[in-house]
């Protein structure tokens, strides 16, 4: 009854997920662990109603262009977010993230230009980055790895600041809470 | 009389089960029953219900845990996955909880320190999910998938022991248990109660079912009963028993005369004295009014019954005091054997009674042991009635006379009409030979009718002879009162002979006379009110209460034959005579002396002043012809001869 059947992709997602842990030097696995982390902590948020796609519509993940991410993260298009699909956008340089619902921000990456920071401002956009953050960045969720495990931690004042709310259960998982 | 009450039956080793006991024990048995099965019901049903309960609490618990290891699932993070399931702990009937991952893999465990090891849940068909709740060798499993945005990510398992359910299924039917016993002895004290108050009416009803409230003996009912059982037991036992039945002579008169209060005494005496005459094992019933049975136990021997006779007529034979009275009581007994003489209770009590009624026949206060032709001469009986009927009809009945003198003069002055049977075999036959049949079978009623109308009409042809003065006198049976048709058959019989009701005398014995005093003086007094004279027969026999004689409406004594016979010799019997005749003189009646038979009785009859005589010295009872040639000769003057003469 309950076969438990899925796509080709989403298989390939649930097993980089599930996989115990990191093995250095694989940095395709690490990436597809990464994007379904992404995916995954977008399970757990809601959007203020006048943010929120329409019923059916499309939830918007921004990249840069030039993120490591966005091949596994492709894979991912179209799959499920609560009633919404994903959908994923490169943002190209100096584009609003207007658009935006999360935004995934790599290391270095070039969108950490202070134009699109201050744009960020007051948007309900999550963004995520994969590296510690200063105090004043617009980074609510940063993915951490330690111990060859993937953790997260969540900074709840740009997470109110950006109007969004996060599930407790993800709270619960996360490594660091910052209010 | 206390010390032979029993409880019935009579027969030990046959305790009667007394009805309140099974009452009690039935009330309790249903109570019981009702109790347990109430009790089984509500157990079964609080066990089903508290397992319902459980598995829904437990599909709750997986429930709950499948959405709280969703995320660790997600974020593949085992110890928030640990944690979650750890909370399980809470709930001390999980004894383990199981968090399996999309591919069916244990993914968190979670297991309560215990030493009880589930048996593996039987794997359900590859991929499927398990029941969400399975039970299986006393364990509980519950199932509840983890999701996610509809995406089904794993699964989580709890083992559950079923003990807890156990054991407060054990405790609520101890208690069930518990309180039905309670409540059973409770309900046992109050059915005991009751039971009691049962049994006092049991026995009371007993008392005025068996007990006969005068003499405090056993009465007809417990006698039937006895018999009956009495009767099993020897035929089962191959034993038998003697029985006895006395009846009081006369016992009528106690009551008539010193009232029946004197009488119910009499009857308590007799009891006591008849208790104490027998032998232990021997029981004594009041059968009716003045009837007692006695059954003597044990082995028949011979010589029982005689015992048996003996010992009751010993009882009698002293007076009995009561109050300032000490009065006689005669009995006639009856005894009879089983299996002997009957071969059931009813032909037993027949056969104790025709050997009383031989007793009776052989002159009362005497005691008769049933013989075989007892049986056959009621049989006999039988056939008299038969015959007698049909010898009214036949016309085989004749009516013979016997004159009555006047003893100073020699003259006769009446008749007594006396009736005979012509027997078509037999000859002619007395009074005696048959009477006590149409007695006992009411045909005297009829023959009485009969003796009256002839009677009548001989003494209408008389009269047309010229005897105008002779008057006949017709006996009359207590029957005819006591159904009250002699009235209405004398007139007819005065009707149809248009005799002088002043020269028709009705006889009437003592014994009958004083059987019903108040219905006797009724119908005698209307016929005196007619003219007619009524005359006591056989006076002196029937213990007349002197009492009576005075408002009696009777005209004459006619003294028993037996005091006449002894005359003169006997002085008692002149004494007797002596009395009765000056008593007639007080009271203003005639006197007849029956059987006179030598001169010398004649002699001394007429000096104590009798008036009247009837006996062989004076006539026998002869055919109307013959007595019409008696008169005519008598007749003192000459042209007699030239008279009609009757037949």
């Amino acid at each position: 009854m309950h076969r438990f059947a899925g796509s080709g992709l989403c298989r390939a997602a649930l097993l980089a997920l599930l996989c115990c842990g990191l093995v250095p030097g694989q940095a395709v696995e690490r990436d597809d662990l990464k994007a379904a982390i992404v995916y995954n902590i977008l399970l757990f948020v809601d959007w203020p109603s006048d943010a929120a796609p329409a019923a059916g519509g499309s939830l918007v993940l921004c990249t840069d262009p030039a993120s490591t991410l966005n091949t596994p993260l492709k894979s991912l298009a179209g799959r499920p977010v609560h009633a919404f699909r994903l959908e994923l956008h490169e943002l190209a340089a100096g584009e609003s993230p207007r658009r935006c619902h999360a935004l995934f921000l790599d290391a270095g990456s070039r969108l950490q230009a202070l134009p699109l920071r201050r744009q960020l401002k007051g948007l309900p956009v999550l963004v995520i980055g994969d590296e510690p953050s200063g105090a004043d960045e617009p980074v609510a969720i940063h993915l951490d790895e330690a111990n060859g495990r993937m953790a997260f931690d969540v900074d709840m004042a740009t997470v109110k600041q950006a109007r969004l709310q996060l599930s407790s259960r993800l709270l619960r998982l996360a490594r660091r809470v910052n209010e | 009389m206390r010390s032979t009450r029993r409880p019935l039956p009579l027969i030990p080793g046959q305790p009667r089960q007394r009805l309140g006991l099974r009452l009690t024990r039935t009330a309790i048995a249903a109570a019981g029953v009702a109790l347990l099965v109430a009790g089984v019901i509500l157990n079964v049903f609080l066990y089903f219900w508290s397992r319902a309960a459980l598995v829904e609490d437990m599909m709750v618990q997986a429930r709950v845990a499948a959405d709280n290891t969703a995320a660790p699932l997600l974020f593949n993070d085992l110890g928030a996955a640990s944690e979650t399931l750890g909370s399980l702990q809470a709930s001390r009937a999980v004894l383990s909880a199981r968090l399996f991952d999309a591919r069916g893999a244990v993914f968190a465990v979670y297991h309560r320190f215990t030493n009880d090891v589930p048996p593996p849940l039987p794997a359900t068909a590859s991929g499927a999910l398990p029941a969400p709740a399975v039970f299986h060798r006393g364990w509980l499993y519950v199932n509840a998938p983890v999701r996610q945005d509809g995406r089904l990510l794993g699964r989580v398992e709890l083992t559950v022991t079923l003990q807890p359910l156990f054991d407060r299924a054990i405790v609520f039917a101890a208690i069930t248990a518990g309180s039905g016993l309670a409540a059973l002895g409770i309900a046992y004290l109050l059915a005991v109660g009751i039971r009691r108050d049962i049994d006092r009416t049991e026995a009371r009803l007993d008392e005025l079912a068996f007990i006969d409230p005068v003499t405090r003996l056993y009465n007809r009912h417990a006698a039937n009963e006895h018999l009956q059982a009495l009767v099993e037991r020897a035929r089962s036992e191959g034993s038998g028993f003697s029985l006895m039945l006395l009846d009081l002579d006369d016992f009528k008169l106690i009551n008539d005369t010193l009232g029946h209060g004197v009488g119910d005494d009499v009857l308590r005496r007799l009891a006591e004295r008849l208790h104490d005459g027998l032998r232990t094992g021997d029981l004594v019933f009041r059968f009716g009014g003045d009837e007692f049975v006695i059954v003597g136990e044990g082995p028949v021997r011979e010589g029982a019954s005689e015992r048996l006779g003996q010992a009751a007529m010993r009882s009698l034979q002293a007076p009995l005091q009561v109050g300032p009275h000490e009065i006689y009581v005669r009995g006639s007994a009856g005894i009879a054997q089983f299996p002997g003489d009957a071969d059931d209770a009813h032909a037993l009590l027949r056969a104790a009674d025709m050997a009383m009624y031989g007793a009776k026949a052989a002159g009362k206060n005497t005691f008769a042991v049933f013989q075989p032709e007892m049986g056959q001469s009621s049989h006999a009986r039988l056939r008299i009635d038969t015959e007698l009927r049909h010898a009214i009809q036949r016309g085989e009945l004749r009516l013979y006379y016997q004159p009555i003198v006047e003893l100073r003069s020699g003259a006769v002055i009446g008749v007594e009409a006396l009736v005979r049977w012509q027997h078509p075999q037999r000859g002619l036959l007395a009074p005696a030979e048959f009477i006590d049949v149409a007695e006992h079978t009411g045909l005297v009623v009829e023959m009485g009718e009969w003796v009256l109308e002839g009677a009548a009409q001989q003494l209408a042809r008389w009269h047309e002879a010229g005897f105008s003065e002779l008057y006949v006198a017709v006996n009359v049976s207590g029957r005819q009162i006591k159904r009250q048709v002699l009235l209405a058959q004398v007139e007819r019989a005065l009707a149809a002979s248009g005799v002088n009701p002043a020269r028709l005398e009705i006889e009437i014995t003592e014994h009958t006379l004083v059987e019903d005093v108040n219905v006797n003086v009724q119908t005698l007094s209307a016929l005196r009110g007619k003219g007619m004279r009524v005359a006591v027969d056989d006076f002196g026999t029937g213990l007349s209460s002197l009492a009576y004689l005075k408002r009696l409406p009777i005209d004459k004594f006619k003294i028993d034959r037996s005091f006449v016979h002894e005359l003169p010799d006997a002085a008692g019997d002149v004494a007797i005579v002596t009395a009765i005749i000056s008593m007639a003189r007080a009271l203003g009646l005639h006197v007849i002396a029956e059987g006179v038979e030598t001169d010398a009785q004649r002699e001394l009859l007429t000096r104590l002043g009798c008036e009247y005589g009837q006996g062989f010295l004076f006539g026998r009872p002869v055919p109307p012809e013959r007595l019409t040639e008696l008169l005519v000769s008598a007749r003192p003057n000459a042209d007699a001869a030239h008279a009609p003469v009757p037949h």
